[in-house]
Parts: structure tokens; C-alpha cells; sequence
């Protein structure tokens, strides 16, 4: 459990950095929140109704005495307190990274096994260009250019959101509108919400699939050459097996390390394709609230994004001994 | 942001034609690079227009031969605007890596020759830093120093050295197993000499690869940091700041999109191709 | 083999499914605005910019309208009759008009929404902040008493949206008395309810039938306010009938857009996208008077011409020719004169100087502003620095001497009354005079001029104080470009309302016939 007395202090560390960062800041979210014309007194006074006139440490303290009760304090933007506005827009940057990251393991997986049986060949040639080139496209000009192609000129997918405007949305259980589509037993709105994920997940996954699959390409060949040796040594099984059974479970391990790296990139890229799909999730949301010196959001991002690291490493040193007894701990 | 594990290219059963394709690549790949490092250089030369004068009479012009990759609002080349932003964009990506390398060598380094106990906790203090969300984190420092590249670079350099530092306490580790290193302590070589004799140097061939890939995904970094507006600031012509400004005539000039993205994607797929060759001319050596 | 196939199969058939084209569903009844941003809050006492506006324009009344054609001309809102005698002002409201609840209009209304106004001190109360006491003589009937007299007070009340007493007083006791309450409910007597807010997304309003005035044939029963804060997503949207209309549509985009068949253009005057520039009086180099003619003198108006594809013209002062009692035309013609800057810029004594301009992020002409400064100022050896930032940093950089120069839009809420433009852009602590002009000769001559009746003598105050402004070079008059807003033919009513920040009247709006 040493791992995770390390997670809550990094989570700390992260609290402290940005918190701090973001007050050295002398531009002021009272005048954003005054709005013209308002008097200085007004806009002092509204600096003191946000405490933002207080010493540093003590608005530090306080803000620290709120983490530790699950406060994440207040939006000066939209005057709710954040934890409220995160339940309202976690759910959609959740079901988007979930989405995502399923299809990214599915494809991913298939095209690395593709290229790897025929290592050389020219399905692998193809992967390992693709790959290439998909590392060097950055994500929001992918987005922009999927938007570009399937809305503008097909007309095939909406062009953002959530879910079609003029429909209606199933109501809210969960917050997964994929969820809430099939307790409300609804096929359409099950199909729309589909419809308007694809766009911004394809910009994820082919963003995640150039990465991870040049990767586990690699693991998978080095466990088939080793495989090769050993059954040109007169074993006779079939190719299907050798992969099934020795293959997998040999590359499993460097593939779920790829895989935790994947999910890092992934939060920091959700910023991005919410923004350009004006996907209402916490990425969004934090944006907007940066561009306003609004920080309680921004430090809020942090801290779940990187909780959201910490647990899934976390989860990795647990899964890893499971799937390979050989592995006694995480290697660092 | 950094990437884990070797890039190995697939060793025999090689398709006959595949061999040639790779050479054609890997050559395409440094003509792309030396492209760019003339554009660096001799941005002035080779560019036909000023990247900064207005010309609001030739505004959103499509590619044509006098302009090849169209005008934008302004009625700027974009092409002119696309080889000065080269010094911007890849010379900021360039100094991050190496920064990040430089330090994450030297820290990886110590830890890795150190005791148990100290490696033990350098690496843990490692993994504070993997956790950290990189766009948040660029944000906060945005907002502290202010945006610009000064303020992108240092960011992500900051992201970037735990990747190295990772990589060269492993590769420190395994050799320190190695029968030469071990003969050579057992007569009594310094830690130090040990280190920049023996192992820094094997060391260091890995970092290259690894630098070498890192260019790329260090360049999409930095554009994504300045399309969301907190890396470079107006009129410098870095690329991703030019992605950000087509977006509003994006229905009227399709160029001033296109034409900044592909060459952000050549550039980073050149210096993975390259990267990727020098891994394997490396496996292939047989390096220890 | 035969198990891989069949998957692959099943999720080639799911693919293509999940691409056929789906027909919009023709929803005659919805309106579909994309908006530039979301509310911050609904409370109409609060809403100080555009998209809070776009809810509280529609949900509440005022109790004056105006003319869009002929802004001096008032019209009747919420109240029928108004006279002023000195310092008072009495105004009959209309009778029989309800809120969305149901509870009647009256005077106490007047008074409660006046009061809570003033209180909170913010949003648009600086147009009506000289009141002095409201008093209710009968229900229909209410006195409003200002500080002085106050010509101007009717026309600045049409922009005063009126709320029920009976929620304020209800939410009085409230610690924040009801602030929070009313951020995110709304209950008026306009012409459109409010429904639902989808934080994020969007918020939802409803017609009101029951409302006193009149609708147009084919209005729209229901209206979804999209929050889309990106502008090329607003573009792609409208184009591709995502969106029925939309704010703020990069202008390059609303030519094309507009132009294109199935859509047309409404054109007109508005007072937003007026881009000028505000140099910083009281950093070097521009607080030397010589250095900030030099400029004004080398700025490239033809540029700015050029680039509004000739829909715009160089305005000579600040206020534009249409607005009522407007001196412009008396005013002399500002042209690019290099000559004269180059000697202006030897006589300051600050050639070669450089400095920097903030300019708010977002906003791709204020952005091309920077762009022709930055060149304009080259031709005389003067280097420009252009930083853009959010719009609240980009204002702090320049208030707090951080940056030498801003740009923005010169707006004016009041329908009749110029010296707002005065107010909140040259008077001292005016929150848009960012570059900290200061003179207390004019402050006392704007102070004087509402209180003026006699009308001659009003307009050569007036005219006297704009005057004063372009006289100290403060101001690049960058640009004064026409408003083109795209709309589809399927949509008609829009209109442009040149004392507004760019926005919609949703009870204009209807099908087309």
C-alpha cells in the first residue's frame, strides 16, 4: 500500500502546484463577474464576497480544509459549487473516455495481431506507416478534419454534442446518455447518442491506435520470434493456438503498460476534442473556466486527472501479478 | 506525454519489395529533415514572402503558383508564414527534448548507480511527475508566466524529463550487471568513470532513439498548447497558432487548415521514421 | 476463421448503419440559436453580455421600446405613457399583462426591479444609476425621480428588463436575498418562458401565448438557446442546418454563408463589432499626446475597408452618423496621412519606440485590427506587440499598465442617450475606459448634457464633446463596419438592432410563409 500513500501525495502536490500557480496570477475574475461599468467599489466588494482579497495561504488553507470534505469550492463563473458542476459534466467526459478506450483495445489489438503474424508483410508495412503518420497528426486538427469530412461535406454525423438538438434526450439516471438510452428502453436515442459519439472518439482512438499499436506491434513480435524458434524445434501446433495461448499472455504485460500510458495521453488530449466538439464534459468545462481566471475548476481537472492516473496505475500493479505470475511487482 | 518501451522494427520474413520501400522512406524522411533545418536556417532565403506585412488585397487567395499554400486573412503567404513558423515550432520542440533529456540522463544516471534506497526514492519522486496531467499543468504555468513558447517550453519540458529518467536508470541497472562493468569495478574503476566510460555511452545511443521520436510527439505538444492559445502569441507564425487562426475561416479557405497540419504530420512522422531506424540499425549491431 | 469473420461482419454492418444519413426531423415548432457562449447567470439585473442577454431580452419585458429603424423614436413597452417634469419622471403602464406565473403587472414591480437594480449596483444599471427614489402612485402609474434632470432616462429604461416584486420579496430574506435564486430562474412577462437549462449545453424556452403583444404567423412555439462557444463550429452549424441562426458568425464565413443559396443576408448597423483601438494614457510611449496622433495618423483605413469587403466606413468620432443627434457628419474625415504622422512621431520625440497591445481573444476582427496596427505602425518605425489573451485578462494587461494599447468594440446600450458612450468608455473609472483617459473639463460637460432640454443646445455639447475625444487622440477609430448576419431562407425576422451587442428577438421570429 505503499503505492498509494504515494498516489495521495502526488494528488497533494498536484492541489498545491496549480492552486498556487493559478493565484499568481494578477488579472481578476471580480472584474470578469462585476461586468461594465461597474464602479471599483462594486467590483472590491465583489472580491471580498469570494474572499479573493485574503492573504494567500489562508485562501490555501481553506481551500485545503474544503479537499479534504470533498469540497472543491465554488465557480466563480457559473456560481455553483464545482462539485456540482463536475457531477453535471463528469459523466460526459467519462462515457467519452470509456467509449474511446474500449474501441482503442478492441482495434488496437486486431491490427497489432495483424501485423505482427506477418511481421515484414505488407499488412505490417501498412500498420507501421499508418502509425507513423497517425503520431504526427496532432488530435484538434484530426477533429477538425473528421468534422470536416463527415459533417460539412457528408453530412453523415453531427457536427457536436452530446446528442441532436432537436430530439429528445432520455432522462437522467447515470449521466451516460448510452446508459440512460437503454433503462429508458429508447433504440432511437440509444442510436443518436451513438451518432454523436463516433466523431469525437474516432479522433481519440486513431489519435491512441497510431501510438499503442506500434507498440504492442513490437511486444507481440518479439513473443512471436521467440514462439517461432521454439516451435520450428518440432512442437506442431497450430498458428492459432501458438498465438491464443502463448503469445497473448506473454505480451499482455508490456501491452497493459502501453495501455496506462494510453490512458494518460488520453486525459490530456480530452481538453482538446471537447473543445472542438463542444463536448460538454470537465475538459470543457474547465477550459472555459480558465479563460475567465475562474481556477477552482482548473485545479479540480487536475486533481481528478491525475486521480484517474493514480487509480489505474494502481489498478495495473494489482492486474500485473494476476496475468503474468512471473511479474512479482510493477517494474519500474 | 512521453512514450515507454523500444520501437523495434520486425527482424526476418521480410516481403522482397519491403527492404527497398523502407530504404525509400527512411530517405524521403531525411530530405524532410534536412528540408527543415534549411528553413530553419535560411528561413529568409527560401521563403518568398514576408511572413508578418499585411497584403489585405491578396486575403484567403487559394494555393495557386505564385502563392503554394494559399494567403491567409491578412493576405500573408502562408507558405512564407509555414517556413519562418519552422524555427518556432521545431525549435522549441527540439530544446524541450533535450532539456528533458539532459536532465532525465543525469537524474536517471545517479539513480541508477546509487544505493537501493536512494534509486527508491528518486523513483518515486519520478512518478509524481508522470501523474500530472500535462495540458492542466501547462495551463497553470500559463497563467502564472504568462503564455508564450518560454512558458509551453517549460511546461513540457517539465512532463517530458521523467520519461528519460526512467529509461536511462533502467538501461543504467542492466549494465551495471555486465561482465565488463563488473570486471572493471572489482579493479577498483570510480563510480564515475565507471559511468562515463562504460555505460553512459551505450546509455546514450538508447537516449538518441528515444530523442529522436521524441522530436514528434514533443512538436504535436507544443502545437496543441498553442492552438488552445497558451504557446505562442500573434504574429508569430508557429504552426499550431496557425491552425488556430484558419479555424474561423475554416468554410471559406480550406488551405490555411490543411496545409499547416500535413506539414506538422511530415515532420513528426519524418523524425519517427528516423527514430525508428536508428533503433534498429541498433538491435541489428547487436548493442549491448 | 469463421468466428472472426462473422464479427467483423457485424461490426462493418454497425458501422455502416451508424453513417446513414439521417433526415433532420422537420421541427417546424423548434428554433434552434447557436449562441456564442453561456450564461454566467440569468438574473437580468446582472446580465451585462451578449448571451445573457439573448435570455433575459426574451423572457422579460421593458417598460419602453424603441424603433429599430429610428432609434430616438420611442414605443411602448410595458408602459404606455411617460412624461418627464424636471427631475420627474411618470410613466402609466399597461394594463391586463401578466407574468409567466400569473401573477398581474403593476406598479410595485416598477419599484421592487428598480430597487433591487441600484442595490446590486452591476449589469446595466450604470444606464439608469442616477435614480434617486421610485414611487408607486397607483397600479398603474409610477414616478421615477432622478438626481437631475435626466432627458435621456426613457429611452435608457428600454433597456431595463422588469421582474416580479413578489419573487423578490419572497427570496428577500434569502442570505444572498435571492442573487443566487435568480441567476438560474427567470419568471417575466415576455414573450418567451423559460423551460429548462442543460448546464454546458443549452437552455429552453417556450412562447408565451398569454403575452400582451403580438406574434408574428409561423413564430416559434419553442426555442433552444445552443451554447456554441467556438465560432467556426457556429459557421459549419448554420450551414449545414444544424443551427436555424447564430451569433456572431466570423464575418468572412457570414458573407459566404449569406451569399449561398438557400440563405440570405441581413444586413445592417450594430454596434459591437466596431473595433477601436484604446491607447494607454498614462504609460510611455503612449501617454505623450505627439505619439498618439502619430498613430491615429499611419493607421491604414483602407485596410480596414478592404478587409470588410467595402461594408464599413472610417467613422470621424465616437458616435456613429445614425445614431440620434449624431455630430458626425460635421466632423472632419480621418484619413491615413503618413506625412503628417512622421512629423507627429519627430515632434513627440519617440521614434523607434515600441510597445505592447492587448486584444481579447475570439474575436477574429479585433484580432485583424492588431494585425493593421502592427503593420500601419511599422511604415513609421514603430514597433507593435501584439498579445491576445480571454477578454478579462486582455482588459486587466492594459488597466494595469501591463500593456500600452486594447482593442474592442464601442458599444453603446442606450438607444438615445450619447453620453453612455461617454460613460463607460472615456469617463474616469468607466469600466471600458481601459486606457484611463481623464479630463475633468469633459467629465463635467457629460455630466451636463442629459439635464440640457433645450434640444439645439444639447447637440452642440454633444458634438462638443466628441470633439474633445478625437481632439486627444485617445482612440484609433479603427473601423466601423455594417453587421451581416447569414440567415436561412427558411427563417425570416431577423433584425439588427443598432443599440445592441448583436442579438436576437426571438418574438420576430417565424417560419417562413
Amino acid at each position: 500500500m505503499k503505492r498509494l500513500a504515494w498516489g495521495v501525495l502526488v494528488l497533494l502536490l498536484v492541489a498545491v502546484l496549480t492552486f498556487f500557480l493559478s493565484r499568481v496570477v494578477p488579472a481578476d475574475p471580480a472584474a470578469f463577474l462585476a461586468g461594465q461599468n461597474a464602479s471599483e467599489e462594486t467590483v472590491a466588494r465583489i472580491r471580498a464576497e469570494y474572499g479573493l482579497d485574503r492573504p494567500l495561504m489562508v485562501q490555501f488553507a481553506d481551500y485545503l480544509g474544503g479537499l479534504v470534505r470533498g469540497d472543491f469550492g465554488e465557480s466563480i463563473r457559473t456560481h455553483r459549487s464545482v462539485g456540482q458542476d463536475l457531477a453535471d459534466f463528469l459523466p460526459a467526459t467519462i462515457e467519452l473516455l470509456l467509449v474511446s478506450f474500449v474501441l482503442y483495445l478492441v482495434l488496437s489489438f486486431y491490427l497489432a495481431v495483424a501485423a505482427a503474424r506477418r511481421a515484414g508483410g505488407w499488412v505490417d508495412s501498412t500498420v507501421r506507416l499508418g502509425t507513423m503518420l497517425g503520431t504526427g497528426i496532432p488530435v484538434f486538427w484530426l477533429g477538425m478534419a473528421l468534422q470536416f469530412v463527415f459533417f460539412y461535406k457528408l453530412h453523415w454525423l453531427p457536427l457536436s454534442g452530446r446528442f441532436p438538438i432537436r430530439d429528445l434526450p432520455p432522462p437522467t439516471m447515470t449521466g451516460f446518455l448510452l446508459i440512460d438510452s437503454v433503462i429508458a428502453g429508447d433504440p432511437v436515442a440509444l442510436w443518436h447518442a451513438l451518432r454523436s459519439l463516433i466523431l469525437p472518439a474516432l479522433t481519440i482512438v486513431l489519435n491512441l491506435l497510431a501510438v499503442g499499436t506500434r507498440l504492442s506491434r513490437a511486444a507481440l513480435i518479439e513473443e512471436f520470434d521467440k514462439l517461432y524458434i521454439r516451435t520450428a524445434r518440432g512442437k506442431g501446433l497450430g498458428p492459432r493456438a501458438i498465438l491464443y495461448k502463448h503469445v497473448l499472455r506473454n505480451a499482455l504485460s508490456p501491452i497493459l503498460t502501453v495501455t496506462t500510458m494510453q490512458f494518460g495521453y488520453m486525459i490530456s488530449w480530452v481538453i482538446l476534442v471537447e473543445v472542438i466538439f463542444d463536448w460538454p464534459g470537465i475538459g470543457l468545462y474547465a477550459y472555459q473556466s480558465f479563460q475567465v481566471f475562474d481556477y477552482a475548476p482548473v485545479i479540480a481537472l487536475a486533481i481528478i486527472s491525475t486521480a484517474g492516473f493514480v487509480l489505474i496505475n494502481l489498478a495495473m500493479d494489482i492486474l500485473y501479478p494476476l496475468i503474468d505470475p512471473r511479474v512479482r511487482s510493477l517494474a519500474s | 506525454m512521453s512514450g515507454q518501451g523500444r520501437a523495434v522494427i520486425g527482424p526476418f520474413r521480410r516481403a522482397s519489395g519491403g527492404r527497398a520501400a523502407e530504404r525509400l522512406l527512411l530517405l524521403l524522411a531525411w530530405l524532410i529533415v534536412a528540408a527543415l533545418a534549411l528553413f530553419v536556417f535560411f528561413a529568409g532565403l527560401l521563403a518568398p514572402y514576408d511572413p508578418i506585412i499585411l497584403n489585405i488585397g491578396q486575403r484567403l487567395h487559394p494555393p495557386a503558383l505564385d502563392h503554394l499554400f494559399g494567403t491567409d486573412e491578412g493576405g500573408r503567404d502562408i507558405f512564407s508564414r509555414v517556413v519562418y513558423g519552422t524555427r518556432y515550432s521545431l525549435g522549441v520542440s527540439v530544446a524541450i527534448v533535450f532539456a528533458a533529456a539532459v536532465f532525465g540522463v543525469a537524474y536517471g544516471a545517479i539513480s541508477g548507480m546509487a544505493s537501493r534506497r536512494v534509486d527508491d526514492v528518486m523513483m518515486r519522486t519520478v512518478d509524481l511527475f508522470f501523474g500530472f496531467p500535462a495540458l492542466v499543468l501547462a495551463m497553470a504555468v500559463a497563467a502564472a508566466i504568462g503564455r508564450g513558447l518560454d512558458s509551453v517550453a517549460l511546461s513540457l519540458a517539465v512532463i517530458w524529463w521523467p520519461g528519460y529518467a526512467r529509461l536511462v536508470r533502467g538501461e543504467v541497472l542492466r549494465l551495471r550487471e555486465r561482465p565488463h562493468v563488473e570486471a572493471a569495478r572489482a579493479l577498483g574503476v570510480s563510480s564515475l568513470t565507471l559511468l562515463r566510460r562504460h555505460i553512459i555511452p551505450f546509455v546514450l545511443q538508447e537516449v538518441n532513439v528515444r530523442v529522436t521520436t521524441d522530436i514528434g510527439y514533443a512538436l504535436v505538444a507544443v502545437t496543441a498548447l498553442s492552438f488552445l492559445g497558451l504557446g505562442a502569441e500573434s504574429p508569430t507564425p508557429e504552426w499550431g497558432l496557425l491552425i488556430r487562426d484558419s479555424r474561423p475561416y475554416f468554410g471559406s479557405a480550406w488551405w490555411y487548415l490543411v496545409f499547416p497540419g500535413i506539414m506538422i504530420m511530415l515532420t513528426a512522422t519524418a523524425f519517427s521514421i528516423i527514430g525508428d531506424d536508428l533503433a534498429g540499425r541498433r538491435r541489428r549491431s547487436g548493442a549491448p | 476463421m469463421k468466428r472472426r469473420n462473422i464479427l467483423a461482419a457485424a461490426i462493418a454492418l454497425s458501422a455502416a448503419a451508424a453513417f446513414l444519413p439521417v433526415q433532420a426531423k422537420a421541427d417546424s415548432g423548434t428554433l434552434v440559436y447557436a449562441d456564442a457562449g453561456e450564461p454566467s447567470t440569468i438574473d437580468p439585473a446582472k446580465a451585462n453580455i451578449n448571451w445573457e442577454f439573448t435570455v433575459t431580452r426574451n423572457i422579460y419585458d421593458r417598460l419602453i421600446n424603441y424603433d429599430l429603424a429610428n432609434p430616438g423614436k420611442l414605443l411602448p413597452g410595458l408602459a404606455t405613457e411617460w412624461t418627464q417634469d424636471g427631475t420627474v419622471w411618470t410613466l402609466k403602464l399597461r394594463d391586463g399583462v401578466k407574468f409567466h406565473d400569473g401573477s398581474p403587472f403593476t406598479a410595485e414591480d416598477v419599484k421592487a426591479t428598480l430597487e433591487r437594480l441600484l442595490r446590486i449596483g452591476q449589469g446595466q444599471s450604470y444606464l439608469v444609476d442616477d435614480i434617486t427614489k421610485v414611487t408607486v402612485v397607483d397600479p398603474t402609474t409610477v414616478k421615477i425621480e432622478t438626481k437631475l434632470p435626466n432627458v435621456y432616462l426613457a429611452g435608457n429604461l428600454s433597456r431595463i428588463e422588469m421582474m416580479s416584486h413578489a419573487d423578490i420579496e419572497k427570496h428577500a430574506g434569502d442570505a444572498d436575498k435571492g442573487d443566487a435564486y435568480f441567476g438560474e430562474h427567470a419568471n417575466g412577462t415576455g414573450p418567451y418562458s423559460f423551460v429548462s437549462w442543460t448546464r454546458g449545453s443549452q437552455i429552453e424556452l417556450k412562447r408565451n401565448p398569454a403575452w400582451w403583444g403580438e406574434f408574428p404567423k409561423g413564430a416559434f412555439d419553442r426555442v433552444i438557446d445552443r451554447f456554441v462557444t467556438d465560432g467556426a463550429n457556429r459557421s459549419r452549424g448554420l450551414e449545414g442546418g444544424e443551427y436555424d441562426l447564430a451569433n456572431f458568425v466570423p464575418r468572412d464565413d457570414a458573407l459566404r454563408i449569406g451569399q449561398s443559396s438557400g440563405f440570405h443576408m441581413v444586413e445592417g448597423n450594430n454596434l459591437w463589432a466596431w473595433p477601436v483601438i484604446y491607447l494607454n494614457m498614462e504609460t510611455k510611449p503612449t501617454s505623450n499626446a505627439d505619439f498618439r496622433e502619430a498613430l491615429v495618423k499611419a493607421f491604414d483605413y483602407q485596410a480596414m475597408i478592404q478587409y470588410y469587403t467595402g461594408r464599413a466606413e472610417t467613422p470621424r468620432g465616437p458616435i456613429p452618423a445614425w445614431f440620434p443627434g449624431s455630430p458626425e457628419k460635421d466632423e472632419a474625415a480621418i484619413t491615413t496621412d503618413l506625412a503628417a504622422a512622421k512629423a507627429a512621431l519627430a515632434k513627440s520625440g519617440l521614434e523607434g519606440a515600441s510597445f505592447k497591445c492587448s486584444v481579447p481573444a475570439g474575436f477574429p476582427e479585433f484580432r485583424f485590427v492588431g494585425t493593421v496596427l502592427q503593420s500601419s505602425a511599422a511604415q513609421i518605425g514603430v514597433k507593435v506587440e501584439i498579445e491576445e489573451q480571454p477578454f478579462v485578462q486582455a482588459i486587466t494587461s492594459i488597466k494595469t499598465d501591463k500593456s500600452s494599447c486594447f482593442i474592442l468594440g464601442n458599444a453603446n446600450l442606450s438607444p438615445v442617450d450619447a453620453t453612455k458612450f461617454f460613460a463607460a468608455h472615456y469617463l474616469k473609472g468607466g469600466f471600458f475606459n481601459s486606457g484611463k483617459y481623464y479630463d475633468p473639463a469633459f467629465e463635467a460637460l457629460v455630466a451636463k448634457i442629459p439635464t440640457v432640454s433645450d434640444d439645439a443646445e444639447r447637440q452642440a455639447l454633444i458634438k462638443q464633446a466628441a470633439q474633445m475625444i478625437v481632439d486627444s487622440h485617445y482612440i484609433i477609430w479603427a473601423s466601423r463596419p455594417s453587421t451581416v448576419v447569414p440567415e436561412p431562407d427558411r427563417i425570416q425576422g431577423y433584425k439588427i438592432d443598432p443599440a445592441e451587442y448583436i442579438n436576437v428577438r426571438f418574438w420576430e421570429i417565424h417560419s417562413a410563409q
